[in-house]
């Protein structure tokens, strides 16, 4: 029962996890393509290519988790989180050319490609951040319990 | 094993223990009269010892044989992860892997890993990482709260 508990904690954690990276790539990729809609004279987007986005984000987000490639969580830029972030970026700039969110323009396809490296650049760095914080709080933590136990 | 319970009518208490090989039995009965030493024995080269509570950094299980480690030296027990967990029941003594436990107060420094997993540097300087199975646990610990069993 214990260990059928910690599976579905794990699980659930990791779905989470995705999903809320899954969010977070979308809103980064809707927000290039309404500020490039909105650029050339646009003020609506295509619902399609919404759907398109979030497909491309779902997918390659629970691709990324699967295979542990968390490269945006890692503890350091090594040459194999650079390789993933290019990559990563890469087949999403693919994605946005073969869906035609950009009409086809392959400067702009090019441009959301390196837009897209600076996300992940980005995020790497909030988690960076987010580790640095909470390492702080738990090593507080820890003196606080040491003294604690050693009165 | 066999034992004889006598009571006397002077004299002091006395609790005698014989055995031929130190086993888990032996070993549990060992551990059962220094607990309020708070002390454990372990062997090294053949070599009986005992080790504080306070003295030990962590537990091992490594090939279904368990270690205890302290700043200088390395002893086995008989005694199994879970069962040095009961003995070494105390508020500083942490389950951090299916094959580790951890002395609380022997911890250096702590540093947040990706997906909740804790560094631990020891004060001798090893580290130890704690998954995230057991990450959000020692966090309610380190904050005395009380942990679900």
């Amino acid at each position: 029962m214990s260990k059928m508990r910690n599976f579905l904690e794990q699980y659930i954690t990791r779905k989470i996890g995705a999903e809320i990276k899954c969010c977070l790539t979308f809103l980064l990729i809707l927000c290039f393509y309404c500020v490039y809609r909105w650029g050339n004279g646009f003020t609506e987007a295509g619902i399609i290519h919404m759907l398109e986005m979030v497909w491309a984000a779902y997918i390659l987000e629970w691709v990324q988790m699967l295979v542990h490639c968390d490269f945006d969580e890692a503890d350091r830029l090594g040459l194999r989180e650079w390789i993933m972030i290019v990559c990563g970026s890469a087949v999403y700039a693919v994605a946005g050319h073969l869906f035609g969110w950009f009409d086809g323009n392959t400067a702009v396809v090019l441009g959301f490609g390196a837009y897209m490296i600076v996300a992940y650049l980005c995020t790497f760095w909030v988690y960076a951040i987010k580790r640095s914080i909470d390492a702080k709080m738990l090593n507080s933590d820890l003196k606080k319990f040491q003294e604690r136990n050693n009165k | 094993m066999k034992y004889t319970i006598e009571q006397i009518l002077s004299g002091e208490d006395e609790l005698i223990l014989r055995y031929q090989r130190l086993n888990t039995e032996v070993e549990a009965v060992l551990q059962f009269m220094n607990a309020p030493a708070k002390k454990l024995i372990g062997t090294k080269n053949d070599t009986q010892a005992v080790i504080d509570f306070a003295d030990v950094l962590y537990a091992e299980t490594v090939d279904r044989k368990t270690f205890i480690y302290t700043a200088d030296d390395v002893f086995r027990t008989e005694l199994t992860l879970a069962q040095l967990e009961e003995v070494l029941n105390t508020v500083n003594f942490f389950r951090c892997s299916k094959s580790m436990i951890i002395n609380i107060d022997k911890i250096a420094t702590l540093k947040s890993l990706a997906s909740n997993r804790i560094d631990a540097a020891l004060i001798n300087g090893e580290h130890i990482i704690i998954s995230r199975t057991y990450a959000s646990e020692f966090r309610k610990i380190l904050k005395g709260e009380s942990v679900d069993e």
